[in-house]
């Protein structure tokens, strides 16, 4: 046997285990998706039916309800808060990583910290001072919250991005003519898109799958799809068909960003390298 | 064009670290300055501080006469290679180009038309378009210079741009270097540690050690007739040969007295010491530098015994490594001019050409003769 037939026989096999180790992965959301296009028979059958005629009342019927509203809710108020989270966050982080205050690494770590809270810890508190401003079931408050919390990570991300750039390729653009801040967003920011992206990304999925903080705080008008997934476990029973549709239809945006920015993604989730 | 004058600049890290210590210089119009110096001397830190990335601790910087060292750097209108080149890895040559260019205030034709311009002259029409990961090291080095003059600044400065050549890039390059800053006419200040680099560039080589500069000269007078111990020892490969010992009166001369041997000085040299010093008793190091060492096979007058310890033999010239009892010395000479082969082991002598040779206190490290 030769090298290069060996060399395939290696290959195919890695690609057999990571098919093998993808659907593991793959299967409850395989699982989920299927469920969303099956009548309540079929749902239940034993053993699980893998060919079925698929049926799309679940969906007609979640979109009838508040979910659609719920579901507009979650994207409004993750979009904002990442969009926050991100500007801020860079702008912090440049600071941190070049003009670093003398107790640098104290604020960096309170600000850390802000992540390490148990959210359940400080629900009470947001909602006692939302109440005080006026702000429950508003999408206001939650885009405040989830950005005190996504911003400390993407400060934390990002400074690791900005810290990678060298000194040399800002001094380049200052002698050029550029003041400090083109130099931070015309040559430092463009150089950390894929930092950008995995902060987006991770700002965005927070946000979205956020539960507690979005059921102490909202009620009716702000209410967001997580909650509203919940409230479909009532007394009379859980529509799983239902809940499949709601949980397919709101996975949808996330996979849509994630292929959107998916080379971005990979390079920042491997922290920089600028070269290669 | 453009002459830069350093007036006293002195910087402080902080308030042990003394970096740069009242540095004064005049750069000429269309000069090729060199700062040399071994790492931490301060030569980098002062080519920041022309470029203005730090702020000198005190003294002043004048560009054709223009108070420049608060100025942001932007407005010096001054051009930097930067040893790494600082080329940005997600734009491509001609966006380098463009992008030094986009703060000049010219319209699209002409900053079209200059790095048309631009890349003619640097030879670098043929990879406009590709990313720095996509070029020779050779070719990121033209575009780190064809970037610093398209702007066409009035000052040039270069942070050891040939380090990251390979050895026989870096002659070649290093000439046209030297080229283009003539044809040019722009003046530059260079900074290197590599002395033959130094040598082959400069107009004026300017010696720093420890913050301050030790001497100021053409690569010839620094060569010839450094100042102290520290820039005799600092040019010249292989570096020049130091003897210590003690100056001694003899029959209305002076003496060089060492355990091995004792030199009458000779007029030559006696003519170049300054009298008003007092030289007797002082200690003294003699410096010579290897090809004023000339070697003799039998036993000569005023010459001083030694042993081959090893043959170097190069392209066209030997370098003879030399024991004189513990303290070992360097020699070469043309091989043709020898005369005879010196194998290892052998006894020689060895003649000081003394219009060549320098004395140095030991104590202070300065020049006598």
């Amino acid at each position: 046997m030769n090298s290069d037939t060996r060399e395939t026989i290696r290959k195919v096999l890695l690609f057999i285990l990571t098919i093998l180790i993808t659907l593991v992965f793959f299967l409850p959301l395989l699982w989920v998706v299927m469920s969303s296009f099956k009548t309540r028979l079929d749902l239940f059958a034993i053993p699980p039916k893998w060919i079925f005629t698929p049926t799309l009342e679940n969906y007609i019927g979640i979109l009838e309800s508040d979910f659609k509203q719920q579901l507009l809710n979650s994207l409004i108020i993750a979009a904002f808060s990442t969009v926050y989270s991100v500007t801020l966050g860079s702008l912090a982080a440049y600071g941190f990583s070049r003009y670093p205050p003398k107790s640098g690494n104290f604020i960096l770590f309170w600000i850390l910290s802000l992540r390490m809270l148990p959210v359940i810890a400080v629900v009470v508190p947001f909602y006692l001072v939302f109440r005080a401003l006026g702000l429950l079931d508003t999408h206001l408050a939650l885009v405040l919250v989830y950005s005190i919390f996504n911003i400390s990570f993407t400060i934390w991300l990002l400074k690791g991005f900005f810290d990678e750039i060298p000194l040399e390729f800002e001094e380049a653009a200052k002698l050029e003519g550029y003041s400090p801040f083109e130099v931070f967003s015309r040559v430092s920011l463009p150089l950390t898109r894929p930092g950008l992206a995995a902060a987006a990304m991770f700002c965005l999925i927070q946000s979205l799958n956020e539960f507690l903080i979005a059921l102490a705080l909202t009620t009716r008008v702000a209410e967001t799809a997580p909650v509203g997934l919940a409230k479909l476990q009532t007394f009379l029973g859980t529509d799983w068909g239902r809940i499949s549709a709601a949980a397919t239809l709101f996975m949808i945006p996330v996979v849509f960003f994630t292929i959107l920015i998916r080379n971005e993604l990979i390079r920042g989730m491997s922290f920089g390298q600028l070269k290669g | 064009m453009a002459r830069l004058v350093l007036e006293e600049l002195d910087l402080w890290y902080s308030t042990t670290v003394h970096a740069v210590d009242h540095v004064s210089l005049v750069v000429e119009d269309g000069e090729l300055c060199v700062l040399l110096g071994p790492s931490g001397c301060g030569k980098t830190s002062t080519l920041r501080m022309v470029a203005g990335f730090i702020i000198p601790t005190s003294g002043a910087i004048y560009l054709d006469d223009k108070r420049i060292e608060y100025l942001y750097p932007g407005d010096r209108n001054i051009a930097m290679v930067f040893q790494s080149y600082a080329l940005y890895p997600n734009k491509t040559v001609r966006q380098h180009l463009a992008f030094a260019l986009k703060k000049a205030g010219l319209s699209a034709s002409e900053i079209e038309q200059r790095i048309q311009q631009t890349a003619e002259f640097m030879h670098m029409e043929d990879y406009l378009d590709r990313r720095p990961q996509a070029l020779s090291s050779g070719q990121q080095q033209r575009v780190a210079v064809g970037r610093a003059l398209i702007r066409r600044p009035k000052l040039f400065l270069m942070d050891e741009p040939l380090s990251q050549l390979d050895a026989r890039l870096r002659v070649e390059t290093r000439s046209n270097l030297r080229r283009l800053q003539q044809d040019l006419g722009i003046t530059t200040v260079y900074v290197t540690h590599d002395q033959m680099e130094a040598q082959g560039l400069a107009d004026k080589i300017v010696v720093m050690d420890r913050g301050r500069i030790q001497q100021v000269g053409s690569p010839i007078e620094i060569y010839e007739d450094p100042v102290n111990l520290f820039v005799a020892g600092f040019i010249g490969t292989p570096p020049m040969n130091f003897i210590e010992g003690e100056l001694i009166p003899e029959d209305s001369g002076l003496c060089f007295n060492h355990p091995e041997f004792k030199l009458r000085l000779q007029p030559a040299l006696l003519d170049k010491l300054d009298d008003g010093h007092k030289l007797d008793g002082r200690q003294a190091v003699i410096g010579i530098r290897p090809e004023y060492v000339q070697l003799a096979p039998e036993e000569e007058p005023n010459a001083i015994p030694a042993e081959v310890y090893v043959l170097e033999p190069q392209s066209n010239e030997y370098v003879v490594d030399l024991h004189m009892g513990e303290i070992p010395l360097k020699m070469r000479q043309d091989k043709r001019e020898l005369g005879f082969k010196p194998e290892i082991g052998r006894r020689v002598w060895m003649r000081f050409r003394q219009n060549r040779m320098h004395l140095f206190d030991k104590n202070t490290g300065a020049r006598l003769a």
